[in-house]
């Protein structure tokens, strides 16, 4: 018996393990892992691809960190059986019940259906065994699949392991999700001159080879590579709670209330397997990110212990650094907002270049390429729903101005700013 | 506990604490290492040295990808483990206070660390514009100022002879 079992060893289940034995420290906690290893950062993967980090630096946990939080971890299982009725877990061989179940279960990489792509040298990275296959193959010519987050990080460390590295995106974009397309524009030619090359608006519609990669096919050529890495999306990983009749939502995640609970009673979900509300626009979304994992898994833990915390929502928060330049961006893209309501306030100067998206006086997106001051700032009145006439109103008052006074460097990014000088980013 | 306290008005933007702060840290006369950051605004005539303000939940440490912010447990200090920052810089973003700072030599992200206790940049500031105070007297002074503000009370008289 334990009084809460948590299905999943990443940031939302690790969050929420150290929120409810912070708050409970009686209760008994059992983790259920699918891997045979303590935590580690999935965001520090590329890290270790490109030699950046050291392989046990990926570790945020050691097996001695779970013994002194009393937290009882159950690696290696992959098969987990969810019985809601008897408030059981079913994990190879034994069968626990539960006070409460916290699901946080990830995500996996989505691999389209395509020929050849089970051959040799195709590979998709989520798991640190992923990372480890990826440096044994010792790619020379890679070709990756998507210009997501993960997909220009890979690219970026192969490219820096010595293989050629074509980067290929079926939007006419790179890193679609996060970018508008003028910012998206200067990334990809940044990546140029980093010596990455970028294909944009084109599908991979298969991989050629006998027994290992040797051409990947895309719709408008063939690209030689012996190695192929698919970055092309997350998938929720449901199965487990779809079996035991958890409702899942239109987007393909766990569905919860305001308070992380699913359909079923004493049921929580955090992290990538859920489909939560965004913060700004208070519809379902799809947010896979560390930051917002590790939150929710905070909140779970809050409301399964008891203490009811309605969860505020999914903010965007994403950072890169694309062949040494920093790129940020924080809540909405364009895409996201309603197009006949959205305006901008765009700025460049020989150090960055900045693009704020509105909707009325609200601030709801930025997009920055370049240094980074003032990002807080701005990140600090998205999140307090600031509006754009009261930050004025502040700054022109000067008794005010000394009381908000550290939201003043996002003054320069809130005033459209070009600068005559030369381009830095071209 | 004792914090840094920043009095705006006394600041006169001479970047002295910049300097001594990226010196006993990094060994470079550098401001862009430095952990103390001023931004001076003309129009408004203000200088802000912005620095890490040793939250209690630090929305830093929230959005860390490699959970290496910490509080320290005795001091109550924002703690990095630099030896696992991966320089993602999602901290940069998420702290409001600019209180987070790059640190180009070893590519990792770093703030104030309060000198152990013995801030160089309280030492060096020739105006008392930084102070390092115990943390209640530091809630007092911003409650006595704002007391004062609203009540609209002349200031305390201060003695001629200082």
């Amino acid at each position: 018996m334990a009084d809460i079992i948590i299905i999943g060893n990443g940031a939302a289940g690790n969050s929420a393990a150290a929120t409810i034995r912070r708050l409970e420290p009686e209760l008994s906690i059992t983790m259920v892992s699918r891997e045979q290893l303590p935590a580690y950062s999935a965001c520090a993967l590329p890290d270790y691809l490109s030699g950046w980090v050291k392989r046990e630096q990926v570790f945020i946990k050691g097996w001695q960190d779970y013994r002194d939080m009393r937290v009882e971890i159950l690696g290696g299982r992959s098969q987990v059986q969810i019985d809601t009725d008897r408030r059981m877990v079913r994990t190879e061989g034994e069968t626990i019940p539960y006070g409460r179940l916290v699901l946080a279960t990830g995500s996996r990489p989505f691999i389209p259906p395509v020929p050849g792509a089970q051959l040799r040298g195709n590979f998709s990275v989520k798991k640190i065994g992923d990372i480890d296959a990826l440096i044994d193959h010792h790619s020379r010519q890679a070709v990756v699949v998507g210009s997501g987050n993960i997909g220009i990080e890979l690219a970026q460390a192969l490219h820096h392991r010595g293989s050629k590295v074509t980067l290929v995106e079926m939007q006419e974009q790179v890193l679609p999700r996060i970018l508008d397309p003028e910012p998206a524009q200067r990334i990809c030619k940044i990546l140029n001159a980093g010596g990455i090359e970028v294909l944009t608006g084109e599908r991979v519609v298969g991989i050629d080879g006998r027994e290992q990669v040797e051409k990947a096919v895309t719709d408008q050529r063939a690209i030689p590579c012996d190695t192929v890495i698919w970055a092309s999306g997350m998938k929720h990983n449901v199965e487990e709670a779809q079996v035991a009749g958890i409702a899942i939502g239109d987007l393909g995640g766990i569905k919860v209330d305001e308070h992380l609970q699913t359909s079923c009673p004493g049921v929580y979900a955090c992290g990538d397997c859920i489909e939560p509300l965004d913060m700004l626009t208070g519809q379902a979304t799809v947010s896979m990110l560390w930051p917002n994992a590790k939150r929710q898994g905070e909140v779970a833990a809050l409301n399964c212990v008891g203490r009811p915390h309605p969860y505020e929502g999914v903010l965007n928060m994403v950072t890169e650094e694309v062949c040494g330049v920093p790129l940020a961006s924080l809540g909405l893209t364009t895409k996201a907002l309603p197009p006949d309501r959205v305006h901008y306030i765009e700025g460049e100067t020989w150090e960055r270049y900045w693009r704020i998206m509105m909707v009325q006086d609200r601030i709801m997106g930025m997009q920055s390429i370049g240094v980074t001051a003032g990002l807080g700032a701005v990140m600090a009145m998205i999140k307090n729903r600031l509006p754009l006439s009261e930050y004025k109103r502040i700054l022109s008052d000067p008794g005010l101005t000394r009381q908000a006074a550290w939201l003043l460097p996002a003054s320069q990014l809130l005033t459209p700013h070009h600068s005559l000088g030369e381009r830095f980013f071209t | 506990m004792k914090r840094l306290q920043v009095d705006f008005d006394k600041c006169t933007g001479c970047g002295l604490c910049q300097l001594v702060c990226a010196v006993k840290h990094d060994r470079q006369f550098n401001p862009v290492l430095a952990r103390i950051k001023i931004f001076r605004y003309e129009a408004q005539g203000l200088n802000l040295p912005l620095i890490c303000q040793q939250c209690a939940h630090p929305p830093c440490a929230a959005a860390c990808l490699m959970n290496v912010i910490t509080k320290d447990a005795v001091t109550g200090a924002t703690v990095r483990d630099q030896e696992n920052c991966i320089g993602c810089r999602l901290c940069q973003a998420a702290c409001p206070f600019e209180g987070c700072t790059y640190d180009y030599d070893q590519d990792v992200v770093v703030n104030c660390d309060l000198c152990g206790g013995q801030p160089a940049c309280v030492e060096i500031c020739p105006t008392g514009a930084l102070q390092y105070l115990e943390i209640d007297l530091v809630l007092e002074r911003a409650r006595t100022a704002e007391a004062v503000k609203w009540v609209s009370l002349p200031e305390p008289e201060r003695s001629q002879h200082g």
